[in-house]
């Protein structure tokens, strides 16, 4: 008779090695960061620009001038290089964040070649048209009004507000900023970054030599001429606020509590991301068996990390049935204290860290994912082996380190608090 | 190209292995041939709630999560109108955890009351988070019931109302598990650093004492032939006005379907496409427009859903479109735009197959409908489209007395 009750032996987890990262440089000193992997013939490129909302004088001018890049250049019109990217089977975007724009591509090997002169025409030449500017400004305007009306939106755009004050990182855009952004504002910011700085390039996927050739050929080409702009001011704490923007016949409350936290060059930065995973970091965290699997209250509730190359924030979020907020609130300071006062038991810890080692053997195996972490390294200047030291880190971690990491990080007093909706 | 092997074990489950030693992962994907589409008129909701109750432990094992992240592994299910898919990645070492949880669960669920009070719950929190408390959210919840009248597509997978979810009780839970939930009603699909015989040696060892049981039959209402044009006009507190189509198509596995999958991508794929062309980028009409298709196994419909641009009257905005409909028709289709969005399709199917995991489902899913091997033609089917099946077609389904239009506006202040 088959035992169902005992587990099936459990062999543990492999440390996986951090692949080495090949560093190719164009003629005109661009460096390209490639990883070669897998079977089928497909590539990501990405091209990454000091274009984030940081660079900018005004907000939203980061996101639009991206969308702008999009719709058309000198020599072509949209209509144009839309249909050539199309015509290639070709997905492209490109966004930026508050640090960077990526200007990204994902396609078939075979269609390299076709579609590189593409990505460095729309680097250099984009043309802003006047038509396609009102355009995309009034289109933008009505996506930003819808986004506002999302509860979840509102709520994560208010808390960053509040964390980083009136730092860049906390500025976010409305429709009237967005109307108050001009033609030139948009063109002057995109010279300023894309056409004026050399950016760095990562290639993933079934990756040849040829395919460095031929960036080198295009790309290599081009002439930059300014350096990476340098450190923005630092951030400092804010007064902590508890904000609670109600909104008539709204069914949830949107919650997003935190604050600053330490990034990824932190030497504890290990310690508090396994701290992250069990508190909020994993679909059998503690928040989520509190607030979704023992009160309902939510589909989910996750906690996170958000590192940028200057700062860093902890934020735990949820949308809640409306009369169970301010109890979610409560229930959220909770399991922080009892990470502050009693030590996590060995058998949750092994859990853990055994999820968080899977984890790892999914994200290394794949030429994508692994362009992810390889981004990381670069972006944020971190050392080579940052993800062997993060393995090696998970499996030596004791739970008297959580506790005070606990402590020093997660502060209470240090907790900002927004809600929106009921 | 997917390699696969398949065996069925006695009780009539169908096991497929695909090998794919470049991964240090193992992933297993379970489909259970059941979906909204099979759920009775007053206890809609039901398949997709079930599936949470999925998580809510199994005979021997209290809890489903925790063992598996405890060897590393992850895990998520979702439910579709057509069927329910729940599928786990690990190190390819533990594998057998992942056979010993997800055949637990199929021989006998625990039937936790207090699961079904919490499950019941956190759904209707799903329900509020996804349909009700987001703009244009309910749209679907008030658009299948007029394009379908007859055939359970009528209702949406979290259902038509949170009274049923709320109203659904234990026996409920126990007779869809028992119909449902058996060997002969799913197909298994193994994947990534395994090996083939292993898989044999495992699936017979923790499947292969589950009884059978018998696969239900479906006998769904089918929908009859539209005859006459609907429209329906809501308003909400949203910020533009949309316009929202639908037209009858066939099934995912029936004929014609690749021609009308081009078709809808040719109408509305990017910022390339005809639609977006016309009206977003020179009438400036629309601020977006999409056409798509809903890949439903049952007969299924074609979508076209446009954002109107500030200050363009609604009704100016649909004879717009209709009218760019009938040009389309006409005259829109052509070689090379046909070319491109073959093109698009070949490239989408090749960055299915990076990741294991979309492969292993992938096979499952067409497995499911039939055969796994579907997941291999899919690429010639596609090259197969002429651009008189596409011209055909278009036709076929945009003709007077077949389309379903709803105006979604926002309320004047």
């Amino acid at each position: 008779m088959l035992d169902r009750s005992t587990p099936p032996p459990a062999y543990p987890i492999e440390l996986v090695k951090f692949p080495t990262v090949d560093v190719f440089h164009l003629s005109n000193g661009i460096p390209v960061y490639s990883i070669n992997l897998g079977e089928q013939p497909v590539f990501k490129l990405e091209i990454i620009s000091p274009a984030g909302a940081k660079s900018g004088e005004k907000a939203g001018l980061a996101n639009m001038a991206a969308n702008l890049m999009r719709r058309g250049t000198q020599s072509h019109s949209a209509q144009v290089i839309h249909e050539a990217f199309d015509f290639l089977g070709a997905f492209w975007d490109i966004q930026a964040n508050l640090d960077n724009a990526t200007f990204s591509v994902y396609g078939l090997n075979k269609h390299f070649e076709s579609l590189i002169p593409w990505v460095a025409e729309i680097m250099k030449e984009a043309s802003f048209s006047q038509e396609e500017y009102e355009k995309e400004i009034a289109i933008e305007i009505q996506k930003n009004k819808l986004n506002w009306q999302k509860t979840s939106f509102a709520a994560s755009q208010l808390f960053r507000g509040q964390i980083f004050g009136n730092h860049v990182y906390g500025r976010y855009s409305s429709p009237e900023s967005l109307a108050d952004l001009s033609r030139n504002d948009l063109f002057d910011f995109y010279t300023s970054t894309w056409v004026n700085v050399k950016p760095i390039i990562f290639l993933s996927g079934k990756i040849s030599d040829q395919q460095l050739q031929l960036l080198d050929r295009f790309i290599g080409q081009l002439s930059f001429e300014a350096s990476w702009p340098g450190n923005l001011p630092i951030v400092s704490p804010q007064a902590v606020q508890i904000e609670h923007d109600r909104r008539e016949g709204a069914l949830q409350t949107s919650i997003r509590a935190g604050k600053l936290a330490i990034g990824r060059n932190h030497p504890d930065y290990f310690k508090f991301s396994i701290l992250n995973t069990i508190l909020g970091g994993y679909f059998g965290s503690r928040l989520q068996n509190n607030i979704r699997e023992d009160k309902g209250f939510t589909y989910g509730i996750s906690s996170s990390i958000v590192p940028l190359q200057e700062s860093a924030y902890w934020v735990t979020g949820t949308d809640v049935n409306g009369e169970n907020s301010e109890q979610t609130l409560e229930e959220i300071k909770k399991e922080i204290r009892i990470l502050q006062n009693e030590l996590v038991s060995e058998e949750e810890l092994e859990l853990v860290k055994n999820y968080l080692m899977g984890s790892f053997t999914g994200e290394l195996t794949q030429a994508f994912d692994i362009a992810e972490k390889i981004k990381v390294i670069q972006l944020e200047n971190l050392a080579p082996d940052f993800y062997d030291q993060f393995q090696k880190q998970i499996i030596q971690c004791q739970a008297q380190e959580l506790r005070e990491i606990a402590n020093q990080y997660l502060n209470l007093d240090e907790l900002h608090v927004v809600m929106v909706g009921a | 190209m997917i390699s696969f092997q398949e065996f069925t074990l006695d009780n009539g489950l169908r096991v497929i292995v695909h090998e794919d030693p470049s991964t240090t992962l193992a992933v297993m994907d379970v489909i259970y041939d059941v979906g909204s589409r099979d759920e009775d008129p007053s206890r809609t909701g039901f398949a997709h709630l079930f599936e949470h109750l999925m998580f809510g432990g199994s005979e021997n094992i209290p809890n489903y999560d925790s063992p598996l992240q405890r060897v590393g592994g992850e895990n998520n299910a979702f439910t579709t109108p057509d069927l329910t898919n729940y599928y786990i990645s690990l190190p390819y070492q533990n594998l057998e955890t992942a056979f010993w949880l997800e055949s637990d669960r199929m021989k006998q669920l625990a039937f936790n009351p207090n699961s079904l009070e919490v499950q019941r719950k956190v759904v209707i929190e799903e329900f509020k988070q996804r349909y009700l408390n987001q703009p244009y959210g309910d749209l679907w919840l008030k658009f299948r019931p007029m394009i379908y009248q007859q055939h359970p597509y009528r209702w949406a997978t979290i259902g038509a109302d949170i009274k049923h979810i709320e109203d659904a009780t234990l026996e409920d839970v126990k007779a869809f598990f028992y119909q449902h939930y058996v060997p002969a009603n799913a197909v298994l699909v193994v994947a990534g650093r395994v090996n083939f015989d292993e898989v044999k040696t495992l699936a017979e060892k923790w499947f292969g004492p589950i009884p059978g049981g018998v696969k239900p039959l479906r006998q769904l209402v089918q929908e009859p032939e539209q005859k006459e044009n609907r429209k329906m006009e809501i308003s909400a507190n949203v910020p533009s006005d949309r316009i929202y189509k639908a037209y009858p198509m066939v099934g995912r596995y029936q004929p014609g379907f690749h021609a009308i999958d081009m078709l809808a991508d040719l109408m509305g794929r990017g910022e390339s496409s005809y639609l977006y062309e016309h009206l977003v980028q020179n009438k400036r009409i629309f601020d977006s427009l999409n056409a798509y298709q809903m890949g439903s196994m049952d007969p299924g419909i074609l979508v076209i859903q446009g954002q109107i641009s500030e200050g363009v009257d609604i009704e100016t905005a649909d004879n717009a479109l209709e009218e760019l409909i009938q040009e389309f028709v006409q005259s829109g289709i052509v070689e090379k735009s046909l070319q491109k969005v073959k093109n698009q399709a070949e490239a989408s199917l090749v960055f299915m197959e990076v990741e294991v995991l979309n492969r292993a489902m992938n096979l499952a899913m067409a497995a499911n409908a039939g055969d796994p091997n579907w997941v291999n033609t899919e690429a010639e089917k596609i090259q197969a489209v002429s651009l008189s099946d596409v011209q055909s077609w278009a036709k076929r389904l945009f003709i007077d007395g077949k389309s379903n239009t709803l105006w979604y506006k926002k309320e004047k202040n």
